[in-house]
């Protein structure tokens, strides 16, 4: 196996100075050369699939987001989340803008970084055409980004997944996952992070084409159930949006839901927790 | 002729007694050819925050686009609201940043501020079109008519109004202001902000 | 252009320098920024410095804020009052602060006022004098008081008493009349007082109240509105409006949520 030494582009200065995340660059630009094993995107997707899983489904009329959280415990303050009308600070799930909610899958810090520029390249498209970024438009933004990591600076890939759920008046509501690569593509149902695969199979299975949202949230916890690492569902481990129209504006309502209204969720769909249980309330 | 006179327009913003209130003239106009009697100059930036831009109107439009997109990054990062200080703060940089090269507008802001024991206080600012900011406890003028809001205010301003009161105090100064300045004008529109709501009114003057 | 402009990097943007000078050429000036006509000053007592500055805000001839703060935090032990462009005085004294507190952090050391006078003078020197700051720079620190004053072209005079401003003549003279080395505080303080009060009464670009500051080695003491010899009579009477004074065409109220309260009622979601 022959690998060639291909030399940095000079496009160091353009990317350091658009994102001023500047690290170490290897002399030889190892990251920018052709490898038939791809290997960054090997360890960045190995990171990912030791991430907490990230389930979505597109529903005709929304779209429904969870997420397993792997930073739990009863030492965890999390008052900051308890009010809050966004649905709190999240680990997992993040507003990007009025339309769309992101869900994110991989490493943490990598990830912020993402939203970040997400929510400022949403920003700066309402400002340019006063409407609200379309959904596929900020996958690709993010996408292009990505991209670049990739093949200038000599820097490393971001080693995060994401998956979009939004709703633009083009395309109604939408579904798009992207990963490290710079790639994405739009899904009917898809998960990433830990146990994407056994999800995965499963929404394969039980997903139907014209299901609705109230379905579809049942669909997403009852999936979910069966692939989180914990025996019950509980609002410690699980943080859940949901992206509707409002029926009188006929604008975009994204929900991030509460600790408390998760757990209302789940004893209404019958996976809440025992009293027993009750031992590890947030 | 001044580049602030170009467009024309003016705002005044009042403190009441648990309320306060925001006023400006509708006029747009190209030096004297008057072109809209509908040119709105103050927006709501949150629930409890209003801001009004005096000025040159290209500006107006596009501060309005820049604080809407600042406020928004604020409002998703912080996961709150933004508080009217905060937001006059954020008003003197975006200013300030543009030193050398100034928005043509002088911003009035008016709002109800969070209080610890979980009311609201009223509050008012504005600042120079480089963002030099001014808290009064009274009243900020701004615009061509500035210095008959001045007077006008100067001399029917007392403290602690009730918003029915307020209301009738800010609207007569602002017309009799308006009315001695030919830049401003073509009718009055009144914001008044109240903890549990907000009441706008557009008033009868004079279209001359 | 506009993605660039919004959240760009920290510091000034000339992008419309071009513009504004083309529309100089052409007979459109540049508005007049706030001024702070004022009266400053600045002496030396037996125990440190005091501070002292009128409070009107100009904006032409117009009195644009008739109670504006003039003496600007530092650090704790150091003070800075600000004539000229009101808001060039405020950022400026914002950014040496902030500056200051990062180099006194830095290399643990208390901060001393000739930082705070060559962070000052190297900023506004490199701007040419377009900052249009003129600062009173005063405070003890490990050398004992020092007294500084700040030009907007960036020249530094250190001095036992200094004036500044529109109204710094007014001022002046006074000082040339009255100081003496180590004077007590209550002289220096009636001193700084009567200073100011000439800038107030002679010079229109000076007005309102009184400001002090006494700046001692382990302590500072601000004296917002020491003295307030233009308070407004009160009014003769009231000129409340009777409700419905005034004339409307159109009303709309909108309702706000003043407090939300959660109630958990067990039954299913609704995400309508």
């Amino acid at each position: 196996m022959i690998v060639s030494k291909i030399r940095q582009c000079v496009h160091i200065a353009a990317i350091s100075n658009r994102h001023n995340n500047l690290t170490v660059v290897e002399k030889l630009g190892r990251t920018t050369i052709f490898s038939p094993e791809g290997k960054h995107f090997e360890y960045a997707m190995e990171a990912i699939s030791h991430a907490g899983t990230v389930l979505g489904v597109l529903a005709k009329d929304g779209v429904v987001l969870a997420a397993e959280k792997k930073v739990t415990g009863k030492l965890l303050d999390l008052s900051g989340a308890k009010e809050g009308g966004y649905g709190g600070s999240g680990e997992k799930i993040f507003l990007l803008n009025s339309n769309v909610i992101g869900g994110v899958a991989g490493l943490t810090a990598d990830a912020n970084s993402l939203i970040n520029y997400a929510r400022s390249a949403a920003q700066q498209h309402l400002l340019a055409y006063n409407e609200d970024i379309p959904v596929e438009l900020l996958a690709q933004r993010l996408c292009d980004m990505k991209q670049s990591y990739t093949q200038y600076g000599g820097l490393r890939p971001f080693g995060a997944s994401l998956l979009y759920a939004g709703y633009d008046q083009q395309y109604q509501f939408q579904l798009y996952h992207s990963d490290p690569s710079g790639n994405y593509s739009g899904w009917k149902a898809t998960c990433i992070g830990a146990n994407n695969g056994t999800a995965q199979s499963l929404l394969k299975q039980e997903y139907k084409d014209d299901i609705e949202v109230k379905a579809a949230i049942s669909l997403v916890l009852k999936t979910m159930s069966k692939t989180m690492d914990s025996t019950t569902l509980g609002s410690e481990k699980l943080e859940f949006a949901v992206i509707t129209l409002d029926p009188e504006t006929k604008l975009p309502k994204a929900k991030i839901y509460r600790p408390d209204e998760i757990d209302e969720l789940l004893q209404a769909e019958g996976l809440g927790k025992k009293e027993e249980d009750d031992a590890m309330k947030s | 002729m001044s580049i602030m006179e170009y467009n024309g327009g003016s705002v005044i913003a009042m403190v009441g007694k648990d309320c306060v209130a925001i006023a400006s003239d509708l006029r747009l106009g190209n030096q004297a050819l008057g072109i809209s009697s509908n040119f709105q100059k103050i927006f709501p930036v949150t629930d409890r925050i209003y801001l009004g831009l005096p000025g040159l109107a290209t500006d107006v439009t596009t501060l309005r686009e820049v604080f809407r997109f600042r406020v928004n990054m604020y409002t998703i990062k912080e996961e709150r609201e933004i508080e009217p200080e905060t937001f006059a703060h954020l008003v003197s940089s975006t200013l300030y940043e543009r030193r050398f090269g100034p928005y043509f507008i002088e911003p009035v802001m008016a709002g109800l501020s969070k209080v610890a024991t979980g009311g609201f206080k009223p509050f008012i600012a504005a600042t120079d079109l480089i963002g030099c900011l001014n808290f009064a406890k009274d009243f900020v003028v701004a615009g061509t008519a500035s210095s008959k809001l001045y007077g006008a205010a100067e001399g029917l301003w007392e403290p602690d109004l009730e918003p029915e009161q307020l209301f009738e105090t800010i609207s007569q100064t602002m017309l009799n202001a308006v009315d001695r300045d030919a830049y401003s004008g073509w009718g009055v529109v009144v914001h008044v902000i109240e903890k549990d709501k907000i009441t706008t009114r557009t008033l009868k003057g004079r279209m001359d | 252009m506009a993605t660039a402009a919004v959240y760009s990097s920290p510091g000034f943007d000339f992008s419309n320098e071009i513009r504004n000078n083309f529309l100089a050429s052409k007979g459109i000036p540049l508005p007049k920024a706030t001024s702070t006509g004022t009266t400053i000053v600045g002496c030396i007592f037996e125990d440190g410095i005091i501070l002292g500055a009128d409070t009107r805000a100009t904006e032409g001839p117009i009195v644009a804020d008739k109670n504006c703060e003039k003496i600007h935090y530092i650090t704790e032990s150091i003070r800075c009052c600000g004539a000229g462009t009101a808001a060039d005085t405020e950022f400026v004294t914002n950014l040496i602060s902030s500056n200051m507190e990062m180099h006194a952090l830095t290399h643990n050391r208390k901060p001393r006022v000739v930082t705070a006078m060559t962070m000052l003078k190297q900023y506004l020197f490199r701007y040419q004098g377009h900052v249009g700051a003129a600062l009173v720079l005063g405070g003890v620190d490990a050398t004992g008081p020092n007294l500084f004053t700040i030009a907007p072209h960036g020249s530094t005079d250190k001095l036992p008493y200094v004036t500044m401003g529109s109204g710094s003549l007014a001022a002046m003279a006074v000082f040339e009349s009255g100081w003496r080395k180590g004077m007590s505080r209550e002289e220096a303080l009636t001193l700084v007082k009567s200073a100011i009060s000439a800038g107030i009464f002679n010079d229109l670009g000076s007005g309102s109240n009184v400001d002090a500051c006494i700046i001692t080695a382990n302590n500072t003491e601000m004296l917002r509105n020491v003295e307030m010899p233009n308070e407004r009579v009160q009014k003769e009477r009231t000129y409340v409006f009777p409700k419905g004074t005034t004339a409307w065409k159109k009303e709309e109220v909108r309702k706000l949520v003043v407090q939300e309260e959660v109630r958990l009622v067990g039954e299913a979601m609704d995400t309508d």
